[in-house]
């Protein structure tokens, strides 16, 4: 991708602020950071508001998850990769159903910030291995039933977070793992609550042809 | 409440068998026939005859012989009941609804000028049907040998009868009756305190049992390690032991994890594996290693052997380089423990029955799987 990805970075730790942006800065091409700050303000205000991704942390200030903020910012039509301590499943369902467009849990970022502050900037899904047990474990009546092979895809994913490793494993090129792993989520952004990052998604997925209309 | 459901619950739940209960339930049967005998002796040795010699005084002979007949009917219920131990519940009511009709119609059936006097039959038979009705429930017993004497004085009483001789009957009617359900009263109160001294001891037994078993697996655990740490111990005490061999301090390491998971093995926690599992992964963060854990789905705890098995794959992951995943996943036909490690590939565990063991290297990095299916 020629053009660079800016990202406004919301999170109420320093350290984390500092980490994110050395990750940014250290990663080829560079993502650059429009802004940070400790409220969700910065995202809304300034260079923030221009940014293409807003890194959110979902603990912001007192114990209970900021699905409200996040809310806003997505029927604004902000790709939100959500980067948090929790990694329990109804979080990331929860996430995932308001519209953002990855969660990321704390321990993930190292491997997977980076790459998927790009991939929002691209409207292309990313899926963390979080987010694959999260599927996985999905007991909710109305969610999207992904087959047998895409929940060993997704298992063998979280279990050993390469991609490689899981097309040895499963006997698939990375690219078909890739593509089990992609049309799950674009499942899961064409279900539940309507949002206009979703509905990017999904056109994206469709265009690409990475699922096709009647698959959904 | 029968003193067959109060003990037995309780019973149940401390595991023994019962035998102080069925001795409960057999003296309280051979107690019911007993009464019974009483009943069928005052119904047909006493009131018979009364009634028998007194036709010409009833205003509705009909109705005494219904009433006759209708406790005949209820002694021979209740003996089939009592014989199958089925005298409870609804049964007993409706039976004890047929006493009370039955001395409803003998006392109505009769002239008011009688009912104090012999021909009225029914007074000193009524409470030894209730006793065989409710033995096994003191008090309602009671209540119902009150009552009748109350509504029999009261009735007495309304029509104008001189009640002073009925006092004299009364006091030896109840007389007769009281000590046969002071009798049950306390039969069922040792049985409770038997069946209360037998939980006692079923409790200590079970406590020396478990007290048994945990110096059994606890000599059995030392065995295990006189084969593998004693010797590491002794070369490290003799000087032996070269150190700054990456592959032997790899080995020490894998010996203090199998040592975290078998203290981890005595501890009493809902979930045992990941426990144990938790105790190895303690040993390599305290190591320096950044260790993931993560869990997938649920799983019902595999027994000891095959967590032992399954946890080999942590157990090598604590001397890794720098960092190790582990991931438990668990479904309905069983338990996967998965390891991707930068640790030695050719220490990594073998497979052993009935936990099969996959492995994959990837450069530096090591995926091992170790799975159990029920």
């Amino acid at each position: 991708m020629a053009e660079v990805t800016t990202a406004v970075i919301v999170d109420d730790h320093p350290a984390i602020i500092a980490g994110v942006e050395s990750w940014c800065a250290a990663a080829d091409p560079a993502v650059r950071i429009a802004d940070s700050g400790s409220t969700p303000a910065v995202a809304w205000t300034g260079a923030g508001l221009g940014a293409d991704v807003v890194v959110f942390d979902l603990m912001l200030s007192g114990p209970t998850p900021a699905y409200g903020d996040l809310r806003r910012l997505v029927d604004a039509g902000r790709q939100v990769v959500v980067y948090t301590m929790r990694e329990d499943r109804d979080t990331i369902l929860t996430c995932l159903d308001i519209g953002a467009f990855a969660h990321l849990a704390k321990t993930e970022g190292p491997a997977h910030l980076v790459a998927a502050i790009r991939a929002a900037h691209g409207h292309q899904p990313y899926t963390a291995p979080a987010m694959a047990r999260a599927i996985c474990a999905d007991t909710r009546p109305e969610r999207p039933r992904p087959t047998p092979r895409e929940v060993d895809v997704l298992v063998n994913w979280f279990a050993c977070e390469s991609k490689e490793m899981v097309a040895r494993k499963l006997n698939l090129s990375v690219r078909t793992v890739n593509s089990y792993i992609d049309r799950v989520r674009i499942r899961y952004a064409n279900a539940g609550r309507p949002a206009p990052t979703k509905a990017a998604l999904v056109a994206r997925a469709i265009q690409d042809g990475l699922v096709r209309l009647e698959d959904l | 409440m029968t003193a067959l459901a109060t003990v037995a619950p309780s019973d149940r739940e401390a595991g023994a068998a019962g035998p102080p209960l069925i001795v409960a339930a057999k003296l309280l049967r051979w107690l019911r026939f007993a009464s019974l005998l009483i009943a069928m002796g005052t119904l047909y040795g006493l009131a018979l005859p009364l009634l028998m010699a007194n036709t010409a005084v009833y205003t509705s002979l009909p109705r005494q012989v219904w009433a006759f007949c209708l406790l005949t009917a209820v002694a021979l219920v209740a003996g089939c009941l009592i014989a199958v131990d089925r005298l409870a519940g609804w049964a007993r009511w409706v039976l004890l609804a047929a006493v009370a009709a039955a001395s409803g119609l003998a006392t109505t059936g009769i002239r008011a000028d009688h009912l104090t006097a012999e021909a009225e039959w029914s007074y000193g038979v009524i409470g030894w049907f209730a006793m065989v009705l409710l033995l096994d429930r003191g008090r309602a017993a009671a209540a119902f040998l009150v009552a009748h004497t109350v509504v029999s004085f009261a009735q007495a009483a309304l029509l104008g009868q001189d009640v002073v001789g009925m006092v004299v009957v009364a006091a030896i009617v109840l007389g007769c009756q009281s000590p046969v359900l002071a009798g049950a009263l306390a039969l069922r109160r040792i049985a409770d305190d038997v069946a209360a001294a037998r939980r006692a001891r079923e409790e200590v037994r079970t406590a020396e049992a478990v007290a048994e078993r945990l110096h059994e697996s606890r000599l059995a655990r030392y065995a295990d390690l006189a084969g593998t740490t004693v010797p590491l111990l002794e070369r490290l005490t003799d000087g032996s032991a070269d150190l700054s061999d990456a592959r032997v301090r790899a080995d020490y390491t894998a010996e203090a994890a199998k040592l975290r998971r078998l203290f981890a093995e005595n501890d009493d926690v809902p979930d045992p594996l990941l426990h144990e599992l938790e105790a190895c992964v303690d040993l390599a963060q305290r190591r320096g290693i950044a260790v993931y854990l993560g869990t997938c789905g649920e799983w019902v705890t595999p027994p000891l052997a095959v967590r032992r098995a399954l946890i080999e794959p942590v157990v090598w992951a604590a001397s890794a380089a720098t960092a190790a995943r582990v991931t438990v996943i668990g479904s309905a036909e069983g338990v996967t423990v998965s390891v991707v490690a930068d640790a030695p590939a050719d220490l990594a565990p073998q497979a052993e029955a009935p936990v099969a063991v996959t492995r994959m290297v990837d450069g530096t990095r090591v995926w091992v799987e170790a799975a159990w299916r029920r």
